[in-house]
This record gives C-alpha cells, sequence and structure tokens, in this order.
C-alpha cells in the first residue's frame, strides 16, 4: 500500500515536471508570434485598402456593414501591422505599390436583441460570422480566414460588429504575411 | 458706380446704398456688417482704408467721415436740411468696397440662412472629426450635413456628397451601464422585470459618403423616433440618394421575437 503511493507519487511528480519543461517554450513563444509585426518596422510593410462589406446572401442591416467596416478601419490601424490604411475608393498616392486589398464578406448573421438577452441573459445574441480575404493587387490570396463577433450579455447589437473587427484585426496580426 | 462717370481708382468698387431705419444697406451686399457701426453713430470704417464716399462735389476718405447719432441718419431721410450730409447721402450712390467685399458677404449670407433640419442625436461612429457616443445636434444648413456637440466645433460633410441614407430602427435599454449594474443587484430576477419595460426605440440613420480624399466613409447616428424619417426625406429633398429598402422590416423581425 505504502509502495504504491510512493510509486503514484513519483509518478505525479514526473508528469509536473514534464509539463514545467514543456511549457516554458510555449510561453517563450507567444511574443514571437507577434514580433513579426514589431520587426516590421525595419522590413518595408505592406499598405492595406479595406473594401466597404459584401453582404452575400446574409439579411443584414446597412448599419451592421457600415459599423463593420469602420470597425475595421479603426482596428486595421491599430495594429501597427500595415504602413497605411486607406478606405474604399481613396486614392491611393503612386509611390504605394504594396497594397493589399482586404475584402470582407458577410456569411452568417442572426440579429439579437438587447431587450432579450437583458431579460433571459442566455439568449438574444447577435452573432456575425464573416470571411476575409487579403489580395496583393494581381489578385494573389495571402490571408483567408473566416472570423466571428458576437454580443451574448452585456451592450448594443452593434458591439458584436466592434468585436468581430477586433477578431479579424487580431488574426491579421498573428498570420505572417509575405515580404512585399 | 462713380457718379461724374469716372472710371474706378484701381482696387476699389462703387457700390449703391440705401440709409434706412439707422442701418445702412449696400446695394448688392446687404451682409456686409464689419466696417460699420451706426450704433455708436460713427461711420467705422478704419479697417477698411479703401473705402471712400462720394458726394456731390467731394470724395471723402470714410476713415474720417462720421455721423453725429442714429437721429442724423434718420433726418438724412427725411431730407433735413440743417444736416449736412443728409442730401448727398438719401439721393445718392456711391460706397466702394474693396475687392474682398463681396467673399465676406457669400459667407455670412450663408451662415444667416435658419437649418433646413436640426434634431437632437447621437452619433454612434463614423461621421469624420466626430467623437464616437457623443450627443449633440444634428442639422442641415447651407447643403451641408452637420453634426456639432456642445460648444465644439461643428463636423460637416457637403450633402451632395452622401452616396445613399438607409433608416432603421433599434431598441434599447435605458439607462446604461449604471442602470444595468443596478438591475444585476436586485434580488430574486427583478432586475429582468424591470428590463422588459426598460427599453426605448430609436431610429438608427445610416449614411455612406465620400470623403474629400475620394475615400468611402459611414456614419451612423441615433434619432428619437419619427426625426429619421425627417431627415432622410430632407436629405432626400436637398439630392442625396436614399435606399427605399429600409430595415425596419428586418428590425421588425426582432421586435416581434422581443414580444414573444
Amino acid at each position: 500500500m505504502k509502495a504504491s503511493s510512493t510509486v503514484s507519487l513519483i509518478v505525479l511528480a514526473a508528469a509536473a515536471m514534464a509539463i514545467a519543461i514543456a511549457e516554458p517554450p510555449r510561453i517563450a513563444a507567444q511574443p514571437a508570434t507577434t514580433s513579426p509585426a514589431s520587426n516590421n518596422s525595419q522590413t518595408p510593410q505592406w499598405s492595406v485598402q479595406v473594401k466597404t462589406v459584401d453582404p452575400g446572401d446574409a439579411n443584414i442591416s446597412a448599419s451592421f456593414q457600415i459599423a463593420i467596416y469602420e470597425s475595421l478601419l479603426d482596428e486595421l490601424s491599430k495594429t501597427k501591422k500595415f504602413e497605411q490604411v486607406f478606405r474604399d475608393g481613396e486614392r491611393t498616392p503612386n509611390d504605394v505599390t504594396r497594397l493589399l486589398i482586404l475584402t470582407t464578406k458577410i456569411e452568417k448573421f442572426s440579429a439579437g436583441s438587447e431587450t432579450q438577452r437583458a431579460v433571459t441573459t442566455v439568449t438574444g445574441a447577435t452573432k456575425l460570422t464573416v470571411r476575409s480575404q487579403l489580395c496583393t493587387q494581381d489578385g494573389q490570396v495571402v490571408f483567408d480566414r473566416t472570423a466571428h463577433g458576437e454580443v451574448r450579455f452585456m451592450g448594443s447589437n452593434l458591439r458584436a460588429t466592434h468585436n468581430l473587427a477586433r477578431n479579424v484585426a487580431k488574426n491579421l496580426k498573428q498570420s505572417p504575411l509575405p515580404t512585399p | 458706380m462713380p457718379t461724374n462717370g469716372q472710371p474706378n481708382p484701381p482696387g476699389v468698387a462703387y457700390v449703391p446704398f440705401l440709409v434706412a431705419n439707422g442701418s445702412i444697406t449696400f446695394g448688392t451686399s446687404s451682409t456686409w456688417e464689419p466696417p460699420l457701426d451706426l450704433e455708436c453713430g460713427i461711420l467705422n470704417a478704419s479697417n477698411c482704408p479703401q473705402v471712400l464716399i462720394r458726394t456731390n462735389n467731394d470724395e471723402v476718405s470714410a476713415r474720417d467721415f462720421k455721423m453725429e447719432n442714429k437721429m442724423n441718419v434718420a433726418a438724412a431721410l427725411k431730407g433735413d436740411e440743417g444736416f449736412k450730409f443728409a442730401r448727398p447721402l438719401s439721393i445718392a450712390v456711391i460706397l466702394l468696397l474693396g475687392s474682398t467685399a463681396p467673399s465676406v458677404g457669400t459667407e455670412r449670407g450663408g451662415t444667416a440662412n435658419s437649418p433646413a433640419f436640426s434634431a437632437r442625436a447621437t452619433h454612434l461612429l463614423g461621421f469624420e472629426g466626430a467623437r464616437k457616443n457623443s450627443t449633440g445636434t444634428l442639422s442641415i444648413q447651407d447643403g451641408m450635413l452637420r453634426f456639432q456637440k456642445g460648444i465644439d466645433p461643428a463636423v460637416q460633410v457637403k450633402i451632395g456628397s452622401v452616396q445613399d441614407v438607409f433608416l432603421g430602427d433599434e431598441s434599447k435599454q435605458v439607462g446604461g451601464l449604471p442602470m444595468t449594474v443596478g438591475k444585476a443587484a436586485v434580488p430574486f430576477g427583478g432586475g429582468r422585470v424591470v428590463s422588459l419595460f426598460a427599453h426605448k426605440k430609436y431610429d438608427v440613420l445610416s449614411m455612406e459618403y465620400v470623403g474629400s480624399d475620394g475615400g468611402v466613409h459611414g456614419a451612423i447616428f441615433e434619432l428619437s423616433t419619427g426625426q429619421g424619417k425627417c431627415l432622410r426625406d430632407q436629405l432626400a429633398v436637398m439630392g442625396a440618394r436614399v435606399s427605399r429598402n429600409d430595415q425596419r422590416k428586418q428590425n421588425s423581425v426582432e421586435v416581434s421575437n422581443e414580444s414573444k
């Protein structure tokens, strides 16, 4: 009995040590994934032009499309991954050759209700799913990801667009882009 | 417009004017104000030395031209012989303005117009230069859509640059975060009952417009129920493109869900 408890203690200690050994490199790797953005200050950076949101087949109101578009512009500027962030239709300077184009298409949208959320807590969530693509000017896709945004508890329905834009920007920040 | 047929001196222009009710109205620029101060009875043109007043015989610099008081001006209108400037002033012609006067007149004339639409609104996002979630006055004036919060400088866009306007409505919980926290603190789920009644409907007006750089901007405003439609119609009248496929249909589904 005593021997078996000793064995189990040894096994536990070994498992703990294994976990301790395995974890530090992962923790150390986390900043490494975000470091390319900071290293990009030395190498030439891409600029990005954000296109207006394509509603696709989703029955989404214009206010949501506009809010996604404006929030994306805000959030992409905050990432500092891109040298400049341009609006759709904006006249880009001739010297901007390293330009990527971000297109966003709504894949799924479920309209929630703030009152329903406040009353029931578990229903009435506003959910958004979009597909974001980043293309070069010659049409080569360098980033293709699906992102979600939702508001479940507190906040207005439009807050889902803010969360969505933040997720898209986060994905973009973490994904490596080809050297311009 | 010199009375003696002589050509204008370089840099000056002659404009006929009329003295009435103690104020001077200029023939073509009725809103030109700064150099004249009749309240104190003095024609003050010290900031505008190129202004000259021509009488029958003399040409006097307006800088030196003084009136004793407003009553003298009125007397001039009536043709009082005792007032030596009366007749020349009331009959005639002749004030010359600098080349800047017409542009000043245009600017002042524009601001004198009353707004075609004005309402309290909350700017949710997108209107360039305005803070998010700020409440102010949204107005249409002089072909511009203008948003002003308190004493902050107004932010405005040309209505001609508005590409599309959408109108929808939204139901929101009132009271913000303090109310939410208060509702959470009510025991036995009483806060949920409060939530059932503590909501209000708003009109949400979304628009797309083109900025000075050619880029597409989007802005969203929240207005009291009914005012969104007024603003949309006014924008349509003034040349903005308005989408008739309102979001009300979609939002009505949401409202019906709420009532279940």
